[in-house]
């Protein structure tokens, strides 16, 4: 079972969440129509082998949207907070 | 000519609620007792965030019941009973014997979001020794009596259902807000829950 820390509610099982996308996209203030920073902020996005911001809905509790740190490589969750809280992500080992 | 019609609370397990003794047959008498507690008044208020403070202080001077600021608590003993759902989010809950939502849109500041759901929540409750044991088959919350306390409400899901768990008693006695519509499927999967234990339903 995994738990995130909900800063609301205290720590629920991951069950209570839905999953709703990735966290580090920001809207782009007063971009034209065709303007490629749309596309980054639809389209694109990242597939980390490691930690990740995320914002999860926590449906069954608060009803608030949750910011989370987890590692999409083990799933552990390292990390949670309110939407406009900065989460600093963890020091990862540089690989060769 | 139109006919005047009265409206009554009609339960939502009516027919399904059977008053007796089920499952199994101990020696000490049944561990879980089950009941639906009708007709009751369940009004959310709602206020954003600069709005909290003047809430709290009309809702405190109405009813003497000063709601929690900390997610996850409720206060009163019944008359009202206010609990915290979220953050500025309140359900008050009573017997029915007024308009609770008309009395409290008069008395609450105009910011205050008031939504009167008593057609839309059935109140079960739960209780005896074995209670904790039944709830924790069907949800992912610690029910240890160390770690869910008195005067504790919380939000999560009951056997799959979005439901508000109220501790009342360390008796222990709960109080469990389910949608109305999930009214049926609750109290089946409680009740089969509570069958190994023996569940008197009244």
């Amino acid at each position: 079972m995994l738990y995130i820390d909900c800063p609301y509610c205290g720590k629920r099982a991951h069950e209570e969440f839905t999953y709703i996308g990735d966290a580090t996209k920001k809207r782009p203030d007063g971009a034209e129509k065709n303007d490629p920073a749309w596309v980054d902020y639809v389209y694109t996005r990242d597939n980390p082998r490691g930690p990740h911001l995320e914002l999860w809905h926590h449906g069954l509790g608060c009803r608030e949207v949750v910011k989370v740190l987890r590692n999409i490589l083990t799933h552990e969750i390292l990390g949670a907070g309110r939407p406009a809280d900065e989460i600093p992500l963890p020091e990862t080992e540089t690989k060769p | 000519m139109a006919d005047t019609v009265i409206l009554a609370r009609r339960s939502a397990l009516a027919g399904v609620l059977q008053p007796g003794d089920h499952g199994a047959n101990r020696f000490d008498g049944p561990g879980i007792h089950l009941t639906e507690r009708t007709p009751f008044s369940v009004v959310q208020v709602e206020a954003r965030a600069e709005a909290i403070p003047s809430l709290i202080g009309a809702l405190e001077s109405d009813t003497s019941t000063a709601p929690s600021l900390t997610p996850n608590q409720s206060a009163g003993i019944g008359q009202p009973r206010i609990l915290g759902t979220g953050t500025g989010k309140w359900l008050v809950v009573e017997p029915e014997t007024r308009d609770l939502a008309g009395h409290l849109r008069s008395v609450l500041p105009d910011s205050v979001a008031v939504t009167d759901l008593s057609h839309a929540r059935t109140i079960l409750r739960l209780s005896g020794r074995d209670a904790r044991t039944l709830l924790a088959k069907g949800c992912s919350i610690d029910m240890h009596p160390s770690e869910f306390l008195i005067d504790t409400s919380r939000m999560t899901g009951l056997f799959h259902a979005a439901a508000l768990i109220d501790c009342r008693s360390a008796e222990p006695v709960f109080d469990i807000y389910v949608h109305r519509s999930y009214a049926v499927h609750l109290f089946e999967s409680l009740l089969d829950g509570a069958l190994e234990h023996g569940c008197r339903v009244s």
